[in-house]
């Protein structure tokens, strides 16, 4: 299959990394918004000020220019703390983020980054104080000059435009979180997922014969057959064994084939399976379970007949509800080779843990030694503690010969996921900053509502309203508002955790029980944060309540 | 209706109590019309927020219609508001983000009545006090004297037996507060019991007798 360059290296991230700056976007939405309500506060307050400003002859442009300039200056301030934290951040992902990530090494913090920090911190600035801006500089200004001899309390648009950026807040927190617990839910099931192998106590490392006195076929064999029995002899070791591939390490080389004695496919119809070349204890020391017949002795050389031992996905495919023992399989390899099945072992993933099953043709690895050659060994305790010494016993017969990779079996299942843990530990980072972000938004709004409506809480306390009237009045209100931003945020998370199907394992984007628990989670936390501003609110004195301005 | 005796509020300051009012005794009849006068800082306002059941922190005994309120907890002192106070304020203190009509159906809303029955209610006061047009509008939409009719309206609509008025004239001009004080002298004449405060003697001259009180003493 012939694909672009470009899309080889960062094809499988690409989806990823959309989603990722998706999140990203929506937590710069959510913090904007928690600013753009600050700013509504802080110019309630000074709503005597502009008044007077505008008194003394400002015009409404101007003071909008005012209090944007104002909006653009914090933006900024935020901006220039946010590089700072992005510079840091972008050492952190150097260090945590996975090997498989392109170009991970040259990511760097530059000028670039700086002018985009410059950039959307002005963007934000002007698109989240203009609204402020005018909604404070609008409206009849006089009456802020006089209204506090009037006994009146706060008006309507100013709550309302704070509210719906409460309810914006509420939707994108929910957004984001519903997205990072699809990923955390979807990154338990991979985790739960049987590699197929026993990854523990396992130590695997690469042996390449590509080149140096062992390259020739034969001395590979030699070679093998003379440093296994030395490393199965170290104390520790239960089992040693070799093949030309691992699991979840990557595909490998694929031969195509065909069931000798029943009609052939055409040539180019022809299935493809996976094939390794192992040695006899290879299945043992990987812990790869044998279903049916026999695994490899050292009687199957390259002089005895071709035998194989498949996978059982193999076996299903081929020769479903029946014993494939005994069957043929004729392998398209240059010369052709009928080889007999003479047993059946577990699947193993080949190249991811979500990853679908292959089909495998394992062969005795006298009878195919390959160039690549991978040596796995099966420890009693600790496996890199065995490290040198098997380094010790590979030199000793040939110092000459490399040993690299050395890795345990834990080690590849971990770097098999990394990339699904990175992207779950950042999604779930974002998840969390905007559900703290949210319960403040919600907090602000109440405990502002609250002190904006201290006099009209004590007038309801004097017509007859009792202190749970007064909760209700206000967690209301909160419930009210978390009710419609959870309402489009689920509504929004519907449309947008689409695009993370291809990172999802055995969760659908659609997960009934992800979006009813991020949606209780948000409404108790909104519930919680606004519980206390109400508490305050009740403890009221009415006396002080109907005198406060 | 209404017994207090020895009746005192003051608060702790450093050097010792300041008194805010001092032996407060005091009757008011049922039906009756009395006027609470004295300059400012008398103590007439926190008398009528104690009447009211708005005050808790004072010392001494308050009877109020066979109940004794110093012996009630908070929330029973609230339940008694309800039953039967209504409070007309100084500066109307109506609700900026409500209509009339809304501001008129919040006491009813605390009072478990039904909202058929409230509706009905809110529409009879609306045409009994005239205010039918208005009644779609914000309170920053009325003059003051229209906004304290409104609020004369929302104290009578529950029907109180006691209506308690701070100053109901005082940011009135004097055609409206006439009107207001005309107001009160109808409703009790129908019966409603009303202690007002007012700096006015125009406004005393409606009810039937004044409580004068100095530095939180009854002179």
């Amino acid at each position: 299959m012939v694909r672009p360059l470009a899309e080889q290296i960062v094809g499988k991230t690409r989806q990823a990394l959309l989603v990722l700056l998706a999140a990203v976007g929506l937590l710069l939405g959510i913090a904007c918004a928690n600013v753009a309500n600050l700013l509504l506060a802080r110019g309630a307050t000074r709503r005597k000020e502009i008044a007077v400003r505008a008194a003394l002859g400002a015009s409404r442009l101007r003071i909008t220019m005012q209090l944007l300039a104002e909006s653009v200056l914090l933006a900024l301030a935020g901006g220039a703390l946010g590089a700072v934290l992005a510079a840091a951040g972008v050492t952190l992902v150097k260090r945590l983020g996975p090997a498989n990530l392109p170009h991970l090494a040259q990511i760097h913090a530059d000028w670039r980054l700086l002018l985009f920090a410059v950039v959307i911190s002005v963007l934000t600035g002007v698109l989240f104080g203009m609204a402020p801006a005018l909604q404070i500089s609008s409206g009849n200004l006089n009456a802020a000059l006089v209204e506090t001899g009037r006994g009146g309390t706060v008006g309507r648009s100013g709550r309302m435009l704070r509210s719906g950026l409460v309810v914006l807040e509420i939707a994108l927190a929910l957004v984001v979180l519903i997205g990072a617990t699809l990923l955390t839910r979807s990154f338990n099931r991979l985790r739960s997922v049987n590699p197929g192998f026993d990854s523990s106590n396992l130590l695997t490392s690469r042996l390449p014969f590509s080149a140096g006195r062992n390259a020739a076929p034969p001395r590979r064999v030699a070679f093998l057959r003379a440093v296994m029995p030395q490393l199965a002899a170290l104390p520790g070791v239960r089992s040693v064994g070799a093949s030309s591939g691992l699991p979840l390490v990557g595909l490998d080389a694929g031969v195509m084939f065909a069931v000798a004695d029943r009609p052939a496919p055409p040539p180019d119809q022809r299935p493809m399976a996976l094939t390794r070349s192992v040695t006899p204890d290879y299945f043992r020391a990987m812990g790869i379970p044998l279903v049916a017949g026999r695994e490899f002795t050292d009687a199957d050389t390259s002089r005895s007949p071709a035998v194989a031992v498949i996978d059982q996905a193999l076996a299903r495919r081929f020769w479903p509800g029946a014993s494939p023992l005994g069957g043929r399989l004729a392998l398209d390899w240059s010369p052709p080779v009928v080889a007999e099945v003479v047993g059946v072992v577990g699947s193993v993933k080949p190249e991811t843990v979500q990853g679908e099953d292959w089909a495998t043709i394992y062969s005795p690895y006298d009878q195919r030694p390959t160039p690549a050659t991978n040596l796995v060994i099966r420890t009693a305790g600790e496996p890199l503690a065995l490290a040198a010494s098997v380094q010790g016993e590979v030199r000793r017969l040939d110092p000459d010969q490399p040993l690299v990779q050395m890795q345990t079996g834990d080690e590849i299942v971990a770097k098999a996921m990394a990339g699904a843990r990175f992207n779950t530990l950042l999604l779930g980072l974002f998840g969390v900053i905007s559900f703290v972000l949210a319960a403040v938004g919600i907090y602000g709004v109440v405990s502002y509502d609250v002190g904006e409506r201290v006099q009209e809480l004590g007038i309801r306390m004097a017509l007859g309203a009792q202190k749970s009237d007064v909760l209700s009045l206000i967690l209301g209100h909160a419930v009210r508002l978390a009710a419609l931003g959870i309402a489009l945020g689920l509504a929004g998370a519907l449309v947008l955790t689409r695009l993370m199907e291809s990172m999802l394992f055995g969760v659908h984007p659609r997960d009934f029980g992800t979006y009813a628990a991020a949606a209780v989670g948000l409404a108790a936390v909104a519930l919680a944060a606004s519980y206390l501003p109400a508490r305050r609110a009740m403890s009221l004195d009415p006396i002080t309540a109907l005198r406060h301005e | 209706m209404i017994t207090l005796r020895n009746v005192e509020k003051f608060y702790e300051a450093g050097y010792g109590r300041t008194y805010v009012l001092r032996r407060i005794n005091m009757e008011i009849k049922e039906g009756e019309f009395v006027t609470i006068m004295g300059p400012s800082g008398a103590g007439k306002s926190t008398l009528l927020s104690i009447l009211g059941m708005l005050d808790a922190a004072w010392t001494g005994e308050f009877e109020f219609v066979g109940h004794q309120v110093h012996r009630m907890k908070p929330k029973d002192r609230v339940e008694l508001n309800k039953k039967y106070i209504g409070f007309v304020f100084q500066s109307y203190h109506l609700i900026d983000n409500l209509t009339v009509y809304e501001n008129l159906d919040i006491p009813l809303s605390y009072r478990n009545v039904k909202s058929s029955e409230r509706a009905a209610i809110v529409c009879d006061s609306l045409d009994r006090f005239h205010i039918v047009g208005k009644r779609d509008l914000y309170p920053s939409q009325l003059s003051g004297g229209q906004q304290q009719l409104v609020a004369v309206a929302r104290a009578v609509i529950a029907s109180p037996k006691l209506i308690l008025a701070d100053e109901p004239t005082g940011n009135l001009h004097s055609s409206q507060g006439k009107e207001i004080m005309e107001l009160f002298k109808k409703l009790n004449e129908e019966g409603t019991t009303i202690v007002q405060v007012t700096h006015s003697h125009d406004n005393a001259a409606y009810g039937h007798r004044v409580v004068n009180l100095a530095d939180g003493w009854i002179v």
